[in-house]
């Protein structure tokens, strides 16, 4: 039978096997989608232009760049006046998007965990108040709920003029540092001065500790089954009163917590370390402050009590070793004062932040703790009695066992509800935040009438925010989800890796039996490499102030074109080490290579300009001198970091265009074979 | 997904774009009413009454004009879409409304890039600053510091951030959607100041519960010509919002009010403008694509200019506002339509 049917001749090919066969079908009507699909945008695209030249009105960014004309209440990181560009007033509002995501994501996780496993407690007035939290928050629109905490701000806390005067009928808290008024909370800020560097050093050279503790522990643990050595069992009640007194004493010295209850007026004052001011009620504060501490501290355990020593005691020493170096502490306390009509100083977090952020991070908090209850639920109730019969306590059951299970079928829909966190804070006009929508998609949109191209903008904003959100995650559940046997194609890069050092981050699964185990390291740094470069560019192209730079919307199209084009190489490179993993590692290699030529290249043409400058006398301008210089004028950056002359440029682009559509061409047309290249070259198959 | 999202937008800014392009007049007329923007709220200008029925300054525009097209001011050949500060070009460029008669200052950028044609000014104003009397402030230019409540997507933000950048002062802004918003957050002391147009300002605050204990500073800081206007393009459609504005105008030149207007109509006198604008000679009306008697029936629904302007806004009424600029030409003010010849 197969002998025939293999044998047989082909069929002539008629018009209906289109349709009829399946060999023809399936292209067939794929053919036919991707016709209309195309023939849709095109009308669309066509239907839009039209009616946009019916209105009079062109389609461009140049509008981006006119000065905005209306002032921001939030700023952040940028420079920003009424006289900044309409793509500052943009990038304004991108950061205070990416404030309440940032923030938000975290609150709302904190709230979901604690909510969902109390949602389980055997507490039944526990679990019973979770649900209604959890059921009521859910069931209400986000909106209503940013409108009431909003409303509830405005209405129920004093103004500032309250606080002024012998009349005031409201007084800050916590010793004068923090004000609630409603038009937020005035908090106290850090000011970091002279001699801070090395506070700042010392406090990262902790964090490194803490990391290699860590790994020394886990280490020590895998040896002998313990988790510290015995003669460290005396750690937290040794080290608590330590600690304690550390603490207190950088409270102190910072002044932060300067209580008036015996009526002794001392005020908040800074810089109380070289003062060595102590009133009588100060004293009583702080010795309260050291017990508390003190009993924290001893229930810690071991390896905590340890890391938070690490993490403290080094800077606080070094925090009093500058203040008597540099005569004054290295970080201060700004705290806010009242001052006209509102207050000054310190950190401001407005009302329209606080009720958004409350709002946001309860409402998807209750979806978190959903989450959370569910992963809980998903571990097997063997599980947690297996713990219990080897002696394990509840808490501990619940760190070791439930939740390093539960995590894997948590983060997946964790991810969508920090897109949706992200994506609800849109919401934020409402209140008067002034985030991206309501900059570029309210006010710019509104002053300039361009609808067409912010929201094109505001879009792409989103989009590219959201992608970012899903693949740090993504990443992160690589990480913890169940390793299987041939998983490790599909094991991508991780952060946390990048401090276990580059060359082993291959251990899952089967991953050390590979031929190719150890390749992946090498790819560390080749991303960062990409990531560095993908920032300066977004950086100089986007966000450098203009007086450095033509802004990008009036380049040529030419040049506009050729700056995308090598932003999205270097992001497509980095994307594709990411999450293609080792299946591209060559070509991606290959174009780093590419590129360290043409940085290598750079002397070479510094030499040539030099002759051209001896032997012609023409300027270092390489316009005069080399045949691509003149290709790019407006690409600055390029200019402005000497070691990257425009001709190498032009080569990276055009060598690194080549590759990238020969990647393409590999991933759509290729057998996508399941080792790279290198490896097949070593077999001697390729 | 994210290419449906793109085109859905691409779409539907399209389809929006696509409904602003046949004359506007036949438009209406063959759909039976005319569609209206109006503000969301601001007593006095436009407002809804016990019975839901839109009232005010700037609604007795759009019924003038509707009683022209079709005869009839009423609610069956008007409706109105409130529109904030955001949304109100949008709304008259995408063919959602047919005209915007929504206290908008007439600018050189929402007449010539927006493309859209102011057709005249009804209000001549300025923006101004509210504080609380409290607050003992007598002068904008004490305002360093202060925390400045302002309606996002108008050109009091704008006015509003030069002026405090050429005084060398700062402010805190706090931007807000509608004026019922602002009043909110003003009265809870969540702003010092609350500024909009003057005449803004004054509607606003008769709607406080203690009008007294608030002041408008001395300080105007800006022209703020407030008119209707229609989407650029559309001359015919332009002609008919112009020139029923203008008729309310000259109609107080000329003294016809709702009360004589019927019948200094049916007994034409001998003042030849009059009779013109009447329909009695000639044949403006059809000019424009009216029926004779369009300025009769647009006067009928309000009476004129200055009928209009006491009975919503005027030292009568809780917003108390005086003529002021808004007075005719002849009385001192700027006020002053073009001949009807």
């Amino acid at each position: 039978m197969s002998e025939i049917a293999t044998n047989a001749p082909a069929p002539a090919f008629r018009v209906d096997m289109l349709w009829t066969d399946s060999r023809y079908r399936s292209r067939f009507f794929q053919v036919i989608a991707f016709v209309v699909f195309i023939a849709a945008i095109f009308w669309l695209a066509t239907n839009a232009k039209t009616n946009l030249e019916t209105l009079g009105k062109d389609f461009g960014f140049v509008f981006m760049t006119q000065p905005s004309s209306y002032d921001i209440n939030q700023v952040l990181l940028v420079d920003y006046t009424s006289r900044s560009s309409h793509s500052t007033a943009a990038i304004v509002g991108i950061l205070n998007t990416l404030l309440i995501a940032f923030f938000g994501c975290i609150a709302a996780t904190i709230v979901g965990v604690l909510a969902g496993v109390a949602r389980l407690s055997k507490n039944w007035v526990i679990a019973r108040l979770m649900t209604v939290y959890i059921e009521g928050v859910r069931n209400i629109p986000v909106l209503l709920q940013i409108l009431l905490w909003y409303a509830i701000f405005i209405e129920t806390l004093p103004q500032p003029r309250a606080f002024k005067g012998d009349t005031a009928t409201a007084s800050m808290v916590f010793g004068d540092a923090v004000a609630a008024t409603n038009r937020g909370f005035y908090l106290p800020g850090p000011v970091f001065v002279e001699g801070s560097f090395w506070l700042v050093l010392v406090f990262i050279l902790s964090v490194v500790g803490i990391v290699l503790f860590g790994r020394w522990t886990t280490e020590y643990q895998r040896r002998t089954g313990d988790m510290v050595p015995p003669q460290l069992r005396a750690a937290p009640m040794l080290l608590a009163p330590v600690l304690a007194a550390v603490v207190t004493f950088l409270v102190w010295s910072t002044g932060l917590l300067v209580f008036d209850i015996f009526g002794g007026a001392d005020g908040a004052e800074a810089a109380r370390f070289l003062g060595l001011e102590m009133t009588l009620d100060g004293a009583v504060v702080h010795v309260a402050l050291f017990a508390l501490l003190c009993f924290v501290f001893s229930r810690l355990s071991e390896t905590a009590a340890i890391r938070t020593a690490i993490l403290i005691v080094p800077v606080t020493l070094a925090f009093g070793l500058l203040a008597l170096i540099y005569g004054t502490n290295p970080m201060v306390w700004d705290f806010p004062t009242l001052k006209g009509f509102n207050f000054d100083g310190g950190i401001h977090a407005r009302n329209s932040f606080v009720a958004l952020w409350f709002a946001l991070s309860l409402y998807t908090g209750a979806f978190i703790a959903e989450n959370v209850r569910a992963g809980i639920m998903a571990v097997a109730k063997g599980q947690t009695e297996a713990a219990f019969a080897l002696g394990l306590r509840p808490k501990r059951t619940m760190n070791l066992i439930i939740l390093p299970q539960a995590l894997r079928v948590i983060i997946p829909p964790l991810i969508s509800q920090y897109l949706n966190l992200t994506k609800n804070s849109s919401l934020a006009i409402a209140v008067g935040y002034m985030d991206v929508t309501a900059t570029l998609g309210g006010i710019t949109l509104n002053q300039t009438g361009k609808e067409m191209q912010t929201i094109l903008l505001l879009m792409a904003f989103y989009l590219s925010i959201s992608l970012t959100i899903s693949f740090v995650m993504n990443l992160y559940n690589e990480n913890v989800k169940l390793v299987e046997r041939t998983s490790s194609y599909g094991f991508g890069l991780s952060f946390a890796n990048l401090f276990k050092g580059p060359w082993d981050n291959m251990r899952k699964g089967d991953a050390k039996m590979r031929e190719d185990y150890g390749v992946w390291g090498w790819m560390i740094p080749i991303a960062l490499f990409y990531a560095f470069w993908l920032g300066i560019m977004l950086h100089y192209v986007f966000i450098e102030d203009l007086s450095e730079r033509a802004s990008y919307f009036t380049w040529t199209t030419y040049n506009q074109l050729i700056a995308l084009l090598m932003i999205a190489m270097a992001g497509g490179v980095l994307s594709t080490i990411m999450l293609k993993g080792s299946r591209f590692i060559d070509l991606a290699v290959v174009e780093f290579i590419v590129f360290l030529c043409a940085v290598a290249a750079a002397p070479l043409q510094r030499l040539w300009d030099s002759l051209a400058w001896i032997f012609t006398g023409s300027e270092f301008g390489r316009a005069d001198v080399f045949p691509f210089g003149d290709v790019m004028p407006e690409i600055g950056f390029l200019q402005g970091l000497s070691w990257v002359p425009e001709a190498s440029a032009v080569f990276v682009i055009v060598t690194g265009a080549a590759i990238r559509i020969a990647i393409i061409a590999y991933a759509g047309l290729g057998t996508r074979p399941n080792v790279t290249y290198l490896n097949r070259i070593r077999e001697g198959r390729a | 997904m994210k290419l449906s999202a793109l085109l859905g937008a691409v779409a539907t800014v399209g389809l929006m774009a696509g409904g602003a392009s046949a004359g506007t007049l036949d438009d209406v007329k063959a759909k039976g009413f005319l569609q209206c923007g109006v503000s969301t709220g601001v007593a006095g200008f436009a407002f809804t009454d016990a019975s839901g029925v839109w009232d005010g300054f700037d609604v007795a525009v759009c019924r003038a004009v509707a009683a022209a097209v079709f005869g009839d001011g009423s609610d069956t050949h008007v409706k109105f879409t409130p529109t904030t500060g955001k949304t109100r070009f949008t709304a008259l460029a995408s063919g959602e409304v047919d005209m915007l008669a929504r206290n908008t200052t007439w600018t050189f950028s929402r007449d010539v890039d927006l493309k859209f044609e102011f057709v005249g000014v009804n209000y001549y104003d300025g923006q101004g600053f509210m504080v609380p009397a409290s607050l003992g402030v007598e002068s904008a230019l004490d305002l360093n510091g202060a925390t400045v409540c302002i309606q996002t997507g108008t050109t009091t933000e704008l006015n509003l951030a030069d002026f405090f950048r050429v005084n060398g002062m700062t402010y805190e802004p706090v931007p807000i959607e509608t004026n019922a918003e602002a009043e909110q957050n003003y009265l809870a002391g969540a702003c010092d100041v609350y500024t909009t147009d003057a005449s803004g300002l004054a509607a606003t605050r008769a709607n406080f519960p203690d009008p007294s204990a608030h002041v408008i500073l001395p300080e105007i800081i800006s022209k703020e010509p407030l008119g209707p206007l229609v989407r650029h393009g559309d001359n015919d459609w332009g002609d008919v919002v112009r020139w029923v504005l203008n008729a309310l105008i000259i109609a107080e030149e000329l003294g016809i009010t709702k009360d004589n207007v019927a019948d200094m109509a049916a007994n034409a006198g001998d003042n030849p403008e009059i009779n013109r604008l009447l329909g009695a000679e000639g044949e403006y009306g059809a000019m424009m694509g009216l029926p004779a008697d369009w300025a009769v029936k647009a006067i009928s629904v309000n009476g004129n200019y200055g009928e209009i302007f006491a009975k919503y806004i005027g030292e009568e009424t809780p917003i108390g506002l005086a003529r002021g600029l808004n007075a005719l030409w002849t009385e001192g003010g700027i006020l002053y339509a073009p001949p009807y010849r």
